[in-house]
């Protein structure tokens, strides 16, 4: 039993959405959880399987709670009584219970697997794997001799070794035939051992649905943002409309620009994306134009705004995208970088997705290093397919020696060092977090207002009173010296916004005070200023 | 590498690449190709993950749907994927030994003047596939042709580094020198309209994905701009490593080292040739290539390479690509098998040009029948 890793699948049955005022009455939801074993690869990266199976418990339970909240209180002691308390006891037992409770037509409920092609942008049809690739199966032939690929000769590369310093003291020998394999052309989804990593880490901290079809793919991408600009690419053209947070991160408003498509911003609070307001934009979308079938957003510490968006509007959402056919692009590079404890964590989209409509981009910049352009999509294996195809055309993989480099520090460390590097990293910001907040709240009460961030390393400041925060920063802060993101280069539409954001991540202690010091002043002789 | 070194790689950077590494990128062009411009502000050079990443930014940038480009035929096939999705026409320019003929490139200009003719996209050194090198002069032809038109040219050169010369070992009684090389487009282009493609790939790495594109600084900013809202930037990882062994290297260690590059080339190259005679002979027709690793060979009694080879190779148990995935229009036929020189051994190739042989000798037998 110790080779085998819990895998754990739950499909999420909901209150209809229909009725917009749910009657307690009516409330009805099955959960049902099944626990499936299956055997690791031989690396057997993940130990603990208990670990797994509590974050899945936790998560069930704390749905229980957010949807106990709208029921009948016949339910709720039901529930409390025979439900939670089998909580405890093994996941067969758990489903029985569950089953007891009144349900609703179960074909409301199934499994809707989206029509993947039609997704897909003109651009995005066109490209194709490469046909030099497709004489890749005759090469391996027995006795073969080719004389057809264009590789160069690895002779003439001049690197015999590769050996990394850890900050800890270690060191580590790259290993011989990885460095061969990551100085040659390598296969546009990644070195297949990264590859095969990834899959068993997304499995690991995101669950994995079982029978899925088509299957869950990873494709290694150089940076998170690649992956993103070409799944952009991929499925919007110039009459598309694309779903998004307002505010959101710039750099996605740059790689969309050029693709001319409409920007649809959805309205967001401090928990993130507002349901009401997506559903709202979905229901009264005219018919002549064309229908969004696309939804970006940085659900955890989001880049601008800091805030996370809530258990049960995940829930939300993903129920929203079920309704109305929608893909979800999930970019999630803050994902590790949440304050709570692992068990008080939010679980990613991708972990509730039982349809298949989830394409979730991960990223090792925060965590490991930016510069070394390492990010992974993850997703339906037709979908991600097609952003290899693109890698091929475009950058053919990312770099080999950022992969073996990011290979050989996991082979050294294993999964639990790397689980404690992830820990070390998420108390590292949680402590910007606390001492950024804690120096706004001395400084910059009665000045501007904020929200404190549950994950991520920025700081979302509102400046009551400023209209275009663009003409401030541009024109006093610069004066002040001190530095900060005005929210227009956020905004979907560019407008002007009362925002500013800044980050916590890498000024220190003194820096911090004395910048949010001078922001301070800043504010004050504005204030006075429009009195 | 250490220090402030690694720190720097290992960080988000500049999108135009690596402070150092653009600096060496910088000396270089200036010493391989004396710019032809009055300052070094009216050029610029961009790092890009591989040349192929610069080239898929460059048509990016330059081509709208409806847009027409020119491209030798046949051609690399990775252009013609990253050209496909942007609904663009592409039009195949004939080749003759030196390489892509001005003239079609005048008349087929002429034809498409209502197609919103943007570039013409090049392989001017050691050619994929056809391994065609052009002259000095046949490239003056193409970028007066281009100037009047008023287009642009993308150089890509990623073989320049492996120039040999047409003249085989055998020929020469001296040692081993490079041959004359021919004056880059990028070298030659007095009016500002060439983007060129360097690649590390074949003489450092060609997993460490970097490459280069020079050109007016109007163009590389944009191209720049591009790179920015999609990758960022080349890994800092790769570009740290490289920098650090040129820097140790300094001029002259990288003028020896690609010295060594090219004379392993030319010694394979070589190799080939002399056992393509010994085997080939009648069967074949074929230029000598004077750069790269490729050999274009003709198969003269074969219509149609590729059901050759896709029938008969498994059995044969010899591999080549057939020509017809370099060509613009892939569905005609070809006549024509790429063989690349640069990784099988001497018996290797010993064998597969053995198996080539019988393999055509069978075929021509069935043929008479």
């Amino acid at each position: 039993e110790d080779s085998l890793v819990h895998r754990s699948t739950w499909t999420l049955r909901y209150p209809s959405l229909e009725e917009p005022h749910i009657s307690p009455h009516h409330l009805s939801f099955i959960i049902i959880l099944t626990i499936s074993h299956c055997k690791t690869t031989k690396q057997n990266r993940y130990p603990n399987p208990s670990r797994q199976d509590k974050r899945d418990l936790m998560f069930v339970v704390s749905s229980l709670r957010s949807a106990l909240s709208l029921g009948s209180i016949s339910s709720r002691s039901l529930a409390k009584s025979s439900l939670l308390s089998s909580l405890t006891r093994s996941a067969r037992s758990y489903a029985q219970v569950l089953d007891s409770i009144p349900k609703p037509g179960d074909e409301h409920y199934g499994v809707k697997h989206p029509d993947y092609d039609k997704f897909l942008s003109k651009r995005g049809r066109l490209y194709g794997p490469s046909a030099i690739r497709a004489l890749q199966p005759l090469v391996s032939s027995p006795g073969m001799i080719s004389l057809g690929g264009g590789m160069p000769n690895p002779d003439l590369f001049p690197f015999a070794g590769l050996q990394l310093r850890l900050k800890s003291g270690e060191t580590i020998d790259v290993d011989e035939t990885l460095l061969r394999q990551a100085l040659q052309y390598s296969p546009s989804d990644g070195l297949p051992e990264l590859r095969d990593f990834l899959l068993n880490f997304q499995a690991f901290y995101h669950g994995h649905p079982q029978d899925v079809s088509p299957p869950r793919a990873v494709c290694v991408t150089n940076g998170s943002q690649d992956g993103i600009a070409k799944a952009m690419e991929m499925f919007l053209d110039e009459d598309d409309s694309l779903l998004l947070e307002n505010p959101t991160y710039s750099g996605t408003l740059a790689a969309l620009r050029p693709l001319q498509c409409n920007l649809v911003g959805v309205a967001t609070d401090h928990e993130g994306l507002d349901p009401a307001h997506l559903r709202s934009i979905l229901e009264s979308w005219p018919q002549e134009k064309k229908k969004p079938k696309v939804l970006y957003l940085i659900p955890t510490g989001q880049n601008p705004s800091g805030s996370s968006l809530s258990d049960r509007r995940r829930m939300d959402v993903y129920f929203l995208a079920r309704e109305h056919d929608l893909l979800i692009l999930e970019d999630d590079p803050y994902f590790f970088l949440q304050f709570a404890d692992w068990s008080e964590r939010y679980l990613s989209l991708m972990s509730l997705d039982v349809d298949g409509r989830v394409i979730r981009f991960d990223s090792f910049s925060k965590v490991i290093s930016g510069g070394m352009r390492l990010g992974w999509v993850t997703g339906p294996k037709t979908l991600v397919d097609r952003i290899q195809f693109q890698e091929q055309a475009t950058n053919l993989h990312a770099s080999g020696l950022s992969q073996a480099v990011l290979l050989s520090l996991i082979d050294h460390w294993g999964a639990e060092r790397l689980h404690e590097h992830l820990d070390k990293v998420a108390n590292a910001y949680r402590e910007r977090r606390d001492l950024c907040v804690r120096l706004s709240e001395k400084y910059l009460t009665g000045l501007a207002e904020w929200r404190v961030p549950q994950a991520g390393m920025f700081l979302w400041y509102k400046i009551p009173g400023v209209e275009d925060t663009d003409k401030l920063i541009m024109e006093e802060a610069l004066k002040n010296k001190v530095l900060m993101v005005p929210g227009g280069a956020f905004n979907p539409e560019g407008k002007a916004t009362s925002y500013v954001r800044a980050a916590f991540s890498t000024a220190s202690e003194q820096d911090m005070e004395e910048a949010i010091k001078r922001f301070a002043g800043l504010l004050r002789t504005e204030k006075d200023r429009k009195r | 590498m250490e220090g402030s070194d690694i720190k720097v790689a290992l960080q988000y950077s500049n999108s135009y690449g690596l402070p150092g590494f653009r600096e060496w990128i910088r000396t270089r062009q200036a010493l391989d190709h004396r710019p032809p411009y009055a300052s070094d502000a009216e050029w610029n050079v961009c790092v890009t993950s591989g040349s192929q990443h610069g080239l898929h930014k460059a048509f990016s940038m330059l081509l709208d749907e409806g847009d027409t480009i020119f491209v030798e035929d046949p051609t690399y096939p990775g252009a013609l994927a990253s050209l496909r999705p942007l609904h663009v026409n592409i039009v195949g320019v004939s080749m003759d030994e030196d390489g892509m003929r001005a003239d079609q490139l005048d008349r087929l200009l002429e034809v498409h003047r209502a197609h919103r003719p943007k570039c013409v996209y090049l392989i001017p050194t050691g050619q994929n596939p056809t391994g065609c090198t052009m002259s000095t002069e046949r490239r003056r032809a193409i970028l007066e042709v281009a100037h009047r038109h008023r287009i642009l040219i993308l150089e890509d050169d990623p073989y320049f580094n492996l120039y040999y010369g047409r003249s085989l070992s055998s020929e020469s009684a001296e040692g081993f020198t490079i041959a004359r090389r021919p004056q880059s487009f990028f070298e030659l282009d007095q009016h500002h309209i060439v983007l060129r493609f360097d690649s590390l790939s074949k003489v450092l790495s060609s997993g460490l994905r970097l490459g280069w594109v020079t050109g007016p600084s109007f163009l590389v900013e944009k191209l720049q701009l591009h790179q920015q809202a999609s990758c960022l930037h080349a890994s800092g990882l790769s570009q740290g490593v490289a920098l650090a062994i040129l820097n140790q290297w300094g001029s002259a260690g990288w003028s020896e080292h690609v010295r060594l590059a090219a004379e392993f080339y030319r010694a394979r190259r070589d190799l080939i040739v002399r056992l393509a005679d010994k085997h080939l002979s009648g069967l074949v027709e074929y230029t000598v290539p004077a750069a790269g690793m490729f050999l274009w060979i003709r198969l003269t009694h074969v219509a149609d390479s590729r059901a050759l080879i896709l029938q008969e190779a498994v059995s044969a148990r010899v591999l080549m690509v057939p020509g017809a995935l370099f060509q613009v229009n892939g569905q005609s036929p070809s006549s024509f098998v790429r063989a690349s020189f640069s990784l099988a051994t001497e018996a290797e190739m010993d064998t597969a040009l053995q198996r080539v042989a019988d393999l055509l000798r069978a075929h021509q037998q069935r043929c008479a029948q």
